[in-house]
């Protein structure tokens, strides 16, 4: 699917949005500005989103953040599905941001084509360009 | 919605009024907005707390986890390995398909320090 660049942003960014559920029960959900970030190993939501939709840590991790300090966090179980893709259900961790950080977690099943030109990006499941 | 009474001392009945009104709501309705959200609080609370009571439960029952399930992941539930399997995921899939949504705490029994992962777009996990 190709997906218009966020041109709120300066300078404008590949967003999606993403739909929040437990792993059990489909409600309550939430839907989420979703930022495409290939630096991060794993894919994070807005701590926000484990308050509403009531979900229980199941683990601790270590996370080094853009400080290099690295901070022992919980660690959450969700069902996330974004538009016109197979819905996942993933471990994450969370954030103060108030939006998803997909990582690479999430990425390793898609291509993914950005065309700054355009300001559009592709997501597909399926080979993008010839890989020969 | 049932209609139940709840009885409120008159200061405290005309303090609610007051905020209702600032707020263009009916008492009812703000009253059950603050209630809930303690109950949301309280609840997050308890579930917090179970889940440090199984993380400890994990740590000190871990010599003996090493010498059975090195390798694998375990499911603590009340004290006690409640399931083994290759992976969180579906581990927290079968606690809950057991017992409900429950606090639980689900690692991998290694002795190796735990996994590290970086999110470098962001100053500060919660």
């Amino acid at each position: 699917m190709i997906v218009a660049y966020n041109t709120t942003y300066d300078p404008p960014a590949p967003e999606l949005t993403a739909t929040l559920t437990g792993v059990v029960h489909r409600r309550p959900q939430m839907r989420l500005p979703t930022w495409i970030d290939t630096g991060s190993d794993m894919t994070a939501i807005p701590h926000t989103a484990v308050h509403r939709l009531h979900l229980y840590a199941v683990g601790r991790m270590d996370v080094e953040g853009i400080d290099a300090l690295v901070t022992t966090t919980e660690i959450y179980t969700v069902h996330l599905s974004i538009s016109g893709q197979p819905a996942q259900e993933m471990e994450v961790v969370s954030t103060e941001q108030p939006f998803v950080i997909l990582g690479r977690d999430w990425l390793q099943a898609y291509y993914l084509l950005l065309n700054g030109p355009n300001q559009n990006f592709l997501l597909s499941q399926t080979p993008i360009l010839d890989e020969k | 919605m049932s209609q139940n009474t709840i009885q409120l001392p008159s200061n405290l009945y005309d303090a609610v009024r007051r905020q209702a009104a600032a707020q263009h709501k009916p008492p009812d309705s703000l009253v059950g907005e603050w209630v809930s959200e303690q109950l949301d609080i309280v609840e997050a609370d308890e579930a917090a707390a179970a889940f440090e009571a199984e993380a400890a439960a994990f740590e000190q029952m871990k010599p003996a986890l090493l010498e059975q399930y090195t390798g694998q992941y375990v499911a603590i539930y009340q004290g006690q390995v409640v399931a083994v399997g290759d992976n969180r995921l579906a581990l927290v899939k079968e606690v809950y398909h057991q017992f409900g949504e429950v606090p639980c705490y689900v690692d991998q029994v290694t002795s190796e320090p735990p996994r590290r992962v970086r999110i470098p777009s962001v100053w500060k996990v919660k």
